[in-house]
């Protein structure tokens, strides 16, 4: 029977194996940079949408837009690494902020819902992994 | 044809009350709002988008039991060929009794139909 051996350049096994070796260095910096696409999207999204159209003056202090912010990547249980856009927590007023988000996100009964996180993750899917393609990119370029 | 007019179209057989974006008026025991979010060009070709993707949430207020409701809109989405992209409990309201119920559309429309 007919066989083929076909071996890989040296090189190209060499960054193989630094790859494997430094992936807990390098997804962190890839997450981090496809959310740094998504935050100011859901940032501006919210400027836009707080205060707009209330029945009474707004009475908005900037709180919630201030704690708004990318988490750096945490492992999960499975070994997943991820990163979170999130509010950050307490509010001076006691209140939860992600409660207030979820209500702005979503409405209540005889509340509008002013959607600003769905729509800035449509809006940036495609920008987002392009650039995370790019940080993989260049991260493979340093290996 | 938009998503707002098509939805309109298809939740009206379910003889839920329906309105876009706010809810004028008192509300009755079960009633829908329809919320436009995002129009995006997914698919193009040679720099000319020819179809664009429309986005909507549709927020379901009941008192009493919302699981028949949710069925019969989810399933006449189904049916029309939208894609549903999240279905979520939100809560229930205590100071109003309302149920909500939140279901998020998006379905690709050719730009010369607009």
């Amino acid at each position: 029977m007919a066989k083929v051996d076909i071996k890989m350049p040296e090189e190209f096994l060499l960054k193989v194996s630094k790859l494997a070796e430094k992936t807990d260095e390098i997804i962190p910096k890839i997450l981090e940079a496809g959310g740094e696409v998504v935050l100011p999207k859901v940032k501006s999204n919210l400027q836009a949408v707080i205060g707009n159209g209330t029945k009474y003056k707004s009475r908005s202090t900037g709180e919630l837009t201030s704690a708004l912010g990318l988490s750096s990547a945490k492992q999960d249980k499975n070994g997943n690494f991820n990163v979170k856009i999130g509010f950050a927590e307490p509010r001076r007023d006691a209140k939860s902020n992600a409660k207030i988000a979820n209500i702005i996100e979503y409405g209540k009964s005889g509340q509008p819902a002013k959607p600003f996180l769905k729509p800035a993750k449509s809006a940036t899917r495609k920008p987002c992994v392009a650039a995370m393609a790019a940080a993989l990119e260049k991260e493979l370029g340093n290996l | 044809m938009s998503i707002l007019f098509e939805l309109n179209a298809v939740l009206a057989v379910a003889g839920i009350p329906i309105e876009t974006g706010v809810f004028s008026g008192v509300p009755p025991d079960e009633y829908i709002v329809i919320t436009p979010m995002n129009d995006t060009f997914e698919v193009y070709a040679d720099n000319q988008p020819l179809h664009e993707i429309q986005e909507a949430r549709m927020s379901l207020f009941v008192k009493g039991s919302y699981t028949t409701s949710k069925n019969q809109i989810v399933k006449a989405l189904l049916i029309n060929d939208f894609t549903i992209t999240d279905r979520r409990y939100i809560g229930h309201e205590v100071d109003t009794g309302f149920h909500h119920y939140a279901i998020d559309v998006s379905k690709e429309y050719d730009l010369e139909e607009n």
